[in-house]
């Protein structure tokens, strides 16, 4: 899925959880598997090359904790990831803040974020496109 | 209220391709694309791991440090020696001469205050780090701490070298040498390139000012074109440096004399990671240590082995001889490289971005013809 994303830009800096009703205009991830919870990306428009922040926020009816949740990002067209780990940190509320995220390359990104929720793994992944 | 300048850029849109912008021959995304290189020169901004960054000083004592023989064990080499203000702080040698012929191509100093890494294999993530490296380095300045401290006390630069940072019987040997190194960083954040042909033309499309804009030869802007499209250039020759800052591999030969082989960036961040030279260790002056995230948090992947930082594009028409080997002599010899590069010398299992571009000569001329816009400050 892509989505415009200079419109997020006012978003980026949020420091605190993300409420589910608050996410109209986030990044809806895809995952493979339909017991998943949805999960909600939110950036500003990523520099190339230069650390930036995002949020993930779980957002389902079944209400289970997101006890793990794990990210990268790969390039498909030039078959690379990133250099940089970036860093999760749980922000409660079943949000988690991304640091250190470092698209080095203009083009297409592909999030990918696993996480676990009542025992179960879920996969997610996202197109975010870097000009 | 929308800002002048981007109202003309998207009445420009509008028209575009009817009018072409007149004698601007670019597309919109195009545009946008050229405004990502720019503006330019940059502000400075002091180093905050570097507390005497900024410092008139410091930058007169780094300056006169730069120029002096007596900074080498052996007193025949200075750092001008291989970073010639004349030749652009290079040495126009394919690789570094110092004690002995070093494995890499000496490179420019303009504008470091502007990257993330430092040499070609980015062991350093400060220019301090990186000015301490040949002055410890056997092969090249043969200093060690102690006798850095005692060439110092006992020379000329004492008095100087005091004002600035206190006493030296105070200090100890290894903190006295990065001392130096952050005397000789601070002058060598001032070396920056002025804005070019190319930035004048940059800025003149982001204020709209098509007509001034016109002013850059189409020769030039066809070469623009080139690179920010089929030419595949500005994926990592991105950003106002035309540089990513990060690490690729160019399908250059890493074979040293004797069976050995130049590691690039693989033994680039072995050594960073066991430096206490970097912006993660007790030498960095910023409390917040705000520079560190990148040496905490860079990965080790066999994919580094073999590839080097890509090279900012300011100034490299003046440059030569090129690649961090200095093994190809000529600008046009480099875009001949990457017009028929050979895929057999790429990381079989590593990242797809170069190959062979089929560039005809003209566009080859073209491309040439922008490159050394970037260098007509």
């Amino acid at each position: 899925m892509k989505i415009h994303l200079t419109s997020l830009t006012l978003l980026l800096y949020a420091q605190s959880a993300i409420a589910c009703t608050e996410l109209d205009k986030a990044l809806l991830l895809t995952s493979s598997s339909t017991a998943a919870p949805e999960a909600f990306v939110i950036f500003g428009d990523p520099p190339v090359s230069a650390p930036f922040e995002m949020s993930v926020t779980f957002c389902g009816s079944s209400g289970a904790e997101i006890a793990a949740m794990t990210f990268d990002a790969f390039m498909p067209a030039h078959q690379h990831g990133m250099n940089y780990r970036a860093n999760v940190a749980d922000m409660g509320e079943q949000s988690f803040k991304i640091s250190n995220v470092v698209f080095h390359m203009p083009g297409r990104w592909e999030l990918r974020i696993d996480a676990e929720a009542a025992g179960q793994k879920f996969a997610y992944t996202g197109d975010v496109e870097v000009e | 209220m929308i800002p002048k300048a981007i109202l003309s850029l998207l009445v420009c849109a509008l028209i575009w391709p009817a009018l072409a912008f007149g004698d601007v021959i670019l597309t919109p995304k195009e545009i946008r694309q050229t405004l990502s290189h720019g503006p330019w020169p940059p502000k400075f901004e002091p180093d905050p791991s570097n507390r005497v960054s900024g410092d008139p000083a410091a930058i007169q004592l780094g300056k006169t440090l730069f120029f002096d023989p007596g900074l080498s064990k052996s007193g025949d080499i200075a750092c001008a020696t291989c970073h010639q203000p004349e030749k652009n702080f290079t040495d126009g040698l394919s690789r570094a001469k110092g004690q002995v012929e070093l494995n890499r191509n000496t490179q420019a100093l303009w504008n470091l205050r502007t990257q993330r890494w430092f040499g070609w294999s980015g062991d350093t993530d400060s220019i301090w780090a990186q000015s301490l490296t040949p002055l410890l380095n056997d092969d090249e300045m043969g200093h060690d701490a102690a006798s850095l401290h005692l060439l110092i006390s006992k020379g000329r630069h004492a008095a100087a070298y005091e004002a600035v940072f206190g006493s030296l019987s105070e200090t100890a040997p290894v903190e006295a040498a990065v001392n130096v190194s952050k005397a000789l960083s601070a002058y060598i954040e001032t070396l920056t390139t002025g804005a070019t042909s190319f930035d004048k033309f940059r800025d003149a499309l982001a204020r709209g000012d098509i007509a001034s804009a016109a002013a850059y030869p189409h020769t030039a802007q066809r070469g623009l074109k080139i690179f920010l499209g089929h030419g595949r250039c500005a994926f990592c020759h991105s950003g106002p440096t035309f540089s990513n800052g990060e690490f690729h591999d160019a399908g250059v030969p890493y074979f040293l004399k004797r069976g050995r082989v130049d590691e690039g960036r693989y033994a680039g961040i072995k050594s960073l990671k066991e430096s206490a030279f970097t912006l993660a260790g007790p030498y960095n002056d910023d409390p917040a240590k705000s520079g560190a995230w990148a040496a905490n948090s860079v990965r080790f992947q066999h994919s580094n082995f073999g590839v080097f930082r890509v090279p900012t594009l300011r100034r490299a028409a003046q440059t030569a001889p090129y690649m961090h080997d200095g093994g190809i002599p000529q600008l046009v010899d480099v875009l001949d490289h990457y017009n028929n590069i050979n895929t057999e010398r790429l990381h079989a299992d590593g990242e797809a971005i170069l190959r062979p571009l089929a560039l005809k000569e003209e566009e080859i001329r073209d491309l040439l013809a922008f490159l050394k816009t970037l260098a007509d400050d």
